[in-house]
């Protein structure tokens, strides 16, 4: 289990987190979400031991990652990783090699052999899709216990993001790993995380579970024969809302069954109700709160 | 196996190659400079000559460059981002660092040294090849010295640039510095007979070994070890082993979010460039064309450090302190 408590860490002058607490369950697949410049890279980056926390603490089953025995159960995967002009697959492999003595070829060799890599060729001449398939196949090979992954479908084809995904999963499965994945792709993370973290603010806006999460709001198109009335919306729980002429699709925060009896009294030539996906409760958390 | 046997294993294996090629550019500057030559008297050979200095040139350039090689992966945040989350401490990797670069250095020294006595060897009678081996050792201690103060110095950068920049100035810092303390009453008296400011530089105890042992190679006698030699190999001996703890103090604790920024150390810009500029304005006294140059450095070692022409209330500070700095030597 992961504990962070009270994190605050600053980026010179400026203040990144602010008393961040969060836990995170063993075999747990969790989506670290927040708008560009939330702190997503500087959470991953403290949670992993290449930040020192100014305050606060983060526990690994009660270890810090500042402990070489914590960081051999931590694998992270910046979201931009460094290679020299001469580094292959194969060079990269054998430097985790060196200090991860148990990562698993087999699990390699199938991934390289997926993606079509080839271990020779320098990663400079790589695409950044490829490149991002090669440290995917190093990460997963290593088997961590815990597995950061900052942006980890960024240039990904669809066929590779799959697989990734389908890695993970099995990775989750097979060694009760922890999975924190921070993307912008919210749908990706829909598909697979079992809990997701908004960061915002500095600080933690809203944790849980997606299903959860999704299940909270709820969605309804309308579309009005003559002009949508003025009062649609009054005294109900409005998160969002688009309206193009006749036509308005809103997001509220509370029971459907309700919502859906109170905008039938409006008469609307057409009321549907539509799933709410992960990215609309995130886009209606944060705007919620009064933030773009 | 644990992990600092690991990962100096690893590093050693990856930095391999860049061992070779100084190994192949030294041996090319041995056969540019080493110059051995059989001089004829009257029909015989009557003696050699070789630049013995060649072998502690290379010893010194080998020992300022290593430590960019080995730490400047260390100035790039995204390396940084690779390399430390890998589970093995930052002391280890520090310690791992220094000795890699250290055993690149001993080796290049030795085959330097090699060459060298290979190279003289069919010439035997003219030259004290035996001389060879305290001229090795001594000069591989030397650099050693130079090693361990400039790994400490670029440890302090927040960017390779910075680094060797810093590495410049300390070069020199020094011999500035006593520039200045040799100005002040009784100084000289206090100081070994033979005492110059030339022993201040950083490079003087590799200078001192080669020209004791240059002549020695040559079968002369070596001009004594003087009280200022001494002074010289101590006072650098005291500052690389200081230079060294500061090393292995410092670099655990760098914070890797600053690298790539500013290089805010105590021990880089901030304090170097008054110190410099402070010392050089003491030394030029009144001479003002001399004064606005060494102003004009400072500005530019400010705006350097600041990366902008926008400078700090405290760099204005410095500047101002340099002019009545200037001020009171003129009056």
């Amino acid at each position: 289990m992961i504990n962070v408590s009270s994190l605050t860490h600053r980026l010179g002058d400026n203040e990144v987190l602010k008393d961040v607490s969060l836990t995170v369950p063993d075999g747990c697949v969790l989506g670290l979400v927040g708008v560009n410049g939330a702190g997503k890279s500087t959470l991953l980056r403290l949670m992993c031991g290449v930040y020192l926390p100014e305050k606060g603490e983060i526990l690994y089953d009660g270890r810090s990652p500042a402990r070489e025995e914590t960081r051999q159960e931590i694998f992270f995967l910046p979201d931009d990783p460094y290679y020299t002009h001469i580094s292959t697959v194969r060079s990269m492999l054998n430097m985790y090699r060196a200090l991860y003595p148990d990562l698993d070829m087999d699990t390699y060799q199938r991934l390289v052999s997926t993606f079509a890599l080839d271990e020779k060729k320098p990663l400079r001449t790589f695409s950044k899709g490829m490149r991002r398939q090669a440290y995917v196949a190093v990460a997963l090979a290593v088997r961590p216990k815990y597995l950061l992954l900052d942006e980890a479908f960024d240039g990904l084809d669809p066929l590779s993001r799959k697989v990734v995904k389908g890695e993970l999963i099995r990775l989750v499965e097979e060694c009760g790993a922890t999975v924190i994945i921070s993307s912008h792709s919210l749908r990706e993370l829909e598909d697979f995380c079992d809990s997701y973290v908004i960061l915002h603010g500095k600080s933690v806006l809203s944790a849980g579970d997606i299903g959860e999460k999704t299940s909270r709001y709820c969605k309804f198109m309308l579309a009005f024969a003559t002009a949508v009335p003025g009062d649609l919306f009054a005294g109900l729980p409005l998160v969002s809302v688009e309206q193009n002429g006749k036509f308005v699709c809103a997001v509220f925060d509370g029971e459907a069954e309700e919502i859906e009896a109170r905008l039938s009294a409006h008469a609307p030539a057409v009321l549907e109700r539509q799933p709410v996906d992960f990215e609309e409760a995130f886009i209606s958390e944060v705007e919620g709160r009064g933030v773009q | 196996m644990t992990s600092l046997r690991r990962y100096a294993l690893y590093h050693a294996k990856t930095t391999l190659p860049r061992l070779a090629v100084i190994a192949v550019v030294s041996l090319l500057c041995m056969y540019a400079f080493f110059d051995v030559h059989i001089y004829q008297l009257e029909g015989r050979y009557n003696y050699g000559t070789c630049q013995p200095g060649t072998l502690t040139m290379i010893l010194g350039v080998a020992a300022t460059v290593m430590p960019i090689l080995e730490l400047a992966g260390f100035k790039n945040r995204r390396n940084l981002d690779t390399l430390c989350f890998l589970p093995i401490s930052r002391m280890k990797m520090a310690v791992v660092h220094y000795l890699n670069g250290l055993f690149q250095l001993v080796a290049i020294g030795l085959f330097c040294f090699g060459a060298a006595a290979i190279w003289l060897l069919p010439h035997v009678m003219y030259f004290n090849i035996v001389s060879l081996l305290p001229f090795c050792a001594l000069a591989l201690l030397c650099s050693l010295l130079i090693y361990s103060f400039f790994m400490f110095i670029f440890m302090q950068a927040e960017t390779t640039v910075d680094g060797i920049l810093m590495m410049l100035v300390y070069a020199f810092l020094m011999m500035i510095l006593m520039m200045v303390v040799s100005l002040m009453d009784g100084f000289w008296q206090y100081m070994p007979d033979g005492f110059t400011l030339e022993g201040a530089f950083l490079y003087s105890p590799l200078g001192i070994v080669s020209r004791s042992y240059g002549a020695a190679i040559h079968g002369e006698t070596p001009a004594a070890i003087d009280g200022s030699d001494v002074l010289t190999v101590v006072m650098w001996s005291v500052i690389s082993l200081l230079s060294a703890l500061g090393y292995f103090i410092t670099f655990p604790r760098h914070r890797v979010e600053k690298v790539g920024g500013i290089s805010d150390s105590f021990f880089g810009y901030r304090v170097l460039i008054p110190l410099c500029g402070f010392c050089l304005i003491y030394w030029n006294g009144e001479f003002f064309p001399l004064y606005a140059v060494i102003l004009i450095l400072m500005l530019t070692g400010y705006i350097i450090y600041r990366r902008s022409l926008r400078l700090c209330r405290s760099d204005l500070l410095m500047l101002a302190i340099s002019l009545a700095l200037y001020v009171f030597r003129a009056v």
